[in-house]
C-alpha cells in the first residue's frame, strides 16, 4: 500500500514523515517519483515570490479584434473594464473589478518616450499600479514615479523605484487617487543631481 | 475547491472552437497574462511581446476550427504557439533577438522561464482561501498544524487542502512545459 498522497505534499514542503511513510518511501520508486513532482512544484511556488505575470496593455485586445472582426458583448475583453474613477471620487477607490490601462506620453515630445500603466485593485483592495516604459535614450541613472497632485504641480509623492523599465506598486489607501490624479515617471540626469521627467499622464483624463 | 472559472469549462472550449467570440474572449482574458509574460520574459521588449501576443491569439482564432475540442489543452497549445513565434522570430534575427542563448541552452533557459510562470499563474489563479493556506506553508513555511491554528481549519482539511492546490499546479506544469 502506497504513501498516503496528502503526505506526499506535506513531505514536499519538508515536514518530516513517520517512520514507517519514511521506510516505503525508500523501496518504492512510484511514491519516490511524485514525491519529487511535488517537491519540483513547490520550489517554484517559493519562488514565484519573486516572479510577476505582466498584463498586456489594454488596448491589444482592441488590435486583435479589430484584426479579426469580432464583436464581442461588452460585458466580455479587456475592452469591457470600466474607466477609471470619476476625480469626484472622495477616495479614489475602485471596486474587486475595476481594472483600467492607459498609457503616459512623452514629457520632451521629440523622445519619444512612452509607458503603458494597469491601475487594478487586488483580492484585499489594494490598489496596485503596474508600469511599463519604452524609452528609447539611454537610462542615466535611477527611474521613479510618482504621483503629482492635478491641482498643484510642486505636491508630489513618490510611488517608488523601477527596475529599467518595470515598476509595480500598491497605493497607500490614504491617497484620493481623484486628487493625486497625475502620474509620471522621472530618470536621474546625465549629471546625476537632477530628476528629468520622461513620461507623464493624469488618470482623470483617460476615458 | 475546484476551480469554476469559466475559461478552464470544456464548453467554452467547445464554443470557442465553434467560433464564439465572447468564449474567446474570456480565454484571452485568463491566457493572454501568460503569453504576454513569456514573450516580454524572452524578447524584453514591450512592443515586441505585444506583437508576438498578437500574433499567437489570431493564430489560435484562425486555427480554432482544425482543433478538437476534446483534445484541446487551451493553455498547452497557446504555450506551444508561443514558443514557436519566439523561435521563429529568433531563427529570423540569427538568434539576436532573444536574450537567452540558442541551441540546447536557450531551450533549456525557456523551459525553465516557462515553468516558473506557469506555477506563478497557477498560484494566481487558486481560489482565494486555498491560496492563502498554501502560501503560509510555502512562503511562511509553517507546519500543517501551524496553519490549522491560523486558520482555525481542522489539520486534515488543511492537509487536503495543500495536496489538492499541489496537484492542480503540478498538473498545470506538466500540461503546460509538456506541450513542445
Amino acid at each position: 500500500m502506497h504513501t498516503d498522497p496528502d503526505l506526499l505534499s506535506l513531505a514536499a514542503l519538508g515536514e518530516p514523515l513517520e517512520p514507517d511513510d519514511h521506510a516505503h518511501l525508500v523501496g518504492c520508486a512510484e511514491c519516490r517519483d511524485q514525491l519529487a513532482g511535488l517537491q519540483r512544484v513547490v520550489e517554484l511556488g517559493r519562488e514565484a515570490g519573486l516572479e510577476r505575470l505582466q498584463e498586456p496593455p489594454a488596448h491589444l485586445w482592441d488590435r486583435i479584434r479589430d484584426e479579426l472582426g469580432l464583436s464581442v458583448a461588452p460585458e466580455r475583453g479587456a475592452d469591457a473594464f470600466p474607466p477609471p474613477p470619476a476625480p469626484a471620487s472622495a477616495t479614489g477607490r475602485t471596486d474587486g473589478s475595476d481594472r483600467a490601462g492607459f498609457d503616459l506620453g512623452a514629457v520632451d515630445p521629440t523622445s519619444r518616450a512612452t509607458a503603458s500603466v494597469t491601475l487594478s485593485v487586488d483580492g484585499h483592495g489594494r490598489r496596485i499600479l503596474q508600469l511599463a516604459l519604452e524609452a528609447d535614450g539611454p537610462q542615466h541613472g535611477l527611474r521613479h514615479a510618482w504621483l503629482v497632485r492635478h491641482d498643484d504641480p510642486s505636491r508630489r509623492e513618490l510611488l517608488g523605484m523601477l527596475d529599467g523599465p518595470f515598476g509595480v506598486w500598491t497605493i497607500d489607501q490614504s491617497l484620493d487617487l481623484g486628487l493625486w490624479s497625475v502620474l509620471e515617471v522621472s530618470q536621474r540626469a546625465e549629471d546625476g543631481v537632477g530628476d528629468e521627467a520622461l513620461v507623464r499622464g493624469d488618470l482623470a483624463a483617460i476615458s | 475547491m475546484v476551480s469554476t472559472h469559466d475559461e478552464d469549462d470544456p464548453a467554452v472550449v467547445a464554443a470557442f472552437v465553434a467560433g464564439d467570440a465572447d468564449a474567446f474572449a474570456r480565454i484571452y482574458e485568463r491566457w493572454s497574462p501568460l503569453v504576454y509574460s513569456l514573450a516580454l520574459r524572452s524578447l524584453k521588449q514591450i512592443r515586441a511581446a505585444e506583437d508576438v501576443t498578437e500574433h499567437v491569439f489570431t493564430t489560435a482564432w484562425d486555427r480554432r476550427a482544425s482543433i478538437d475540442p476534446d483534445q484541446l489543452v487551451v493553455s498547452a497549445w497557446l504555450i506551444r504557439l508561443t514558443h514557436d513565434e519566439l523561435a521563429g522570430r529568433a531563427d529570423a534575427a540569427g538568434g539576436a533577438v532573444t536574450t537567452a542563448p540558442g541551441g540546447p541552452a536557450g531551450e533549456a533557459a525557456e523551459q525553465d522561464i516557462i515553468e516558473r510562470l506557469s506555477v506563478t499563474d497557477g498560484l494566481t489563479h487558486l481560489d482565494a482561501p486555498d491560496r492563502r493556506v498554501l502560501q503560509l506553508a510555502l512562503v511562511d513555511h509553517l507546519s500543517h498544524d501551524e496553519i490549522a491554528e491560523r486558520t482555525n481549519l481542522p489539520p486534515l482539511a488543511v492537509r487536503a487542502k495543500i495536496h489538492q492546490s499541489l496537484m492542480t499546479l503540478r498538473d498545470q506544469l506538466e500540461v503546460q512545459t509538456g506541450a513542445h
